[in-house]
């Protein structure tokens, strides 16, 4: 079966309700893939330069402050959260990034998110169709 | 006392270099590998973060932060309770050149702000007609600064730097 990234938000709001966003970037900020849903507009490639520059500054801070492996990043806001998990996608670092719907469940955003990163590590994602 | 001094200029103009170079401890830095071509391997995403200390009283918190328009996230958070801004400008760039406008009116470059204005990568070639470009430019935005040509690995091209925004400050 090939499995496109669009499939992957499916799943994702399947489990999470309502997501307002699923996005792969690579570590220096280019996107590589993104998913909104429809009633959410936004510049894609806005995410994927905040995502990677708050990461980089989480890794620098998890590295140096508290001397431990960085592993994720989490913006709560009044209405939803930004999750970000560090992964691989094609042998190469890449930052991926979930804006939740309103009232998220903190415990599962953060056990999908990784699951979906520990996936990507060896996925090979189809083109969106 | 603790003044915050922001790098700031085209990808590759020696930001992280001079932050390195500057601080008196080994900087945060928040470089990963580029995928596109930048003419380097690795790019800056975050803040290179150094400090370095002017006399027993003045601690200068460096700031190096990307060059590409879209992590102007990161300009915001540096812009808020800033004190110096050296912009770099690569020499005989023209894309480097152009960028100082963008950067003069995001910054709110005024007189009497310290600021300066570095030309990197003049080794190989004069760096006349590049100062010439920036004169004109700045001469746009009413303010008169310091146009040095400065070499980032070399302790005192930057150390220069760091004296004329002092010397800025005190004569302001």
């Amino acid at each position: 079966m090939n499995i496109t990234f669009k499939h992957l938000f499916k799943n994702m709001d399947s489990k999470l309700h309502n997501i307002k966003a699923l996005n792969l970037t690579s570590a220096d900020g280019f996107t590589l893939f993104s998913e909104l849903c429809n009633e959410f507009k936004f510049d894609s490639n806005k995410l994927s330069a905040v995502t990677s520059s708050i990461t980089a500054l989480s890794q620098a801070a998890a590295k140096q402050i508290i001397k431990s492996k960085f592993q994720s990043t989490c913006i709560e806001t009044d209405t939803g959260v930004i999750y970000m998990v560090q992964t691989l996608y094609q042998g190469k670092k890449c930052i991926l990034s979930l804006i939740s719907g309103d009232d998220p469940n903190l415990g599962q955003t953060r056990y999908y998110l990784f699951k979906l990163a520990n996936y990507l590590e060896t996925a090979t994602l189809s083109a969106d169709e | 006392m603790h003044r915050k001094v922001a790098f700031i200029g085209s990808v590759g103009s020696g930001k992280t270099t001079i932050v390195e170079n500057l601080s008196g401890f080994a900087p945060i830095n928040t470089d990963v590998e580029a995928t596109e071509n930048i003419g380097k391997k690795m790019t800056t995403v975050g803040i290179d973060f150094g400090q370095i200390m002017i006399g027993e009283d003045l601690s200068l918190g460096l700031y190096g932060v990307p060059g590409q328009r879209k992590f102007s996230m990161v300009w915001e958070f540096v812009k808020t309770g800033l004190w110096a801004l050296v912009i770099l400008v690569k020499n005989e760039n023209q894309e480097s050149i152009e960028e100082l406008s963008h950067l003069l009116s995001f910054f709110e470059v005024k007189e009497g702000m310290p600021c300066v204005i570095a030309v990197t990568h003049c080794e190989n070639a004069s760096a006349d007609t590049t100062i010439k470009q920036i004169e004109n430019i700045i001469k746009r935005y009413e303010v008169s600064l310091p146009i040095y040509t400065i070499d980032p690995r070399r302790k005192e091209s930057a150390m220069l730097i760091m004296h004329t925004l002092i010397a800025i400050d005190e004569t302001t």
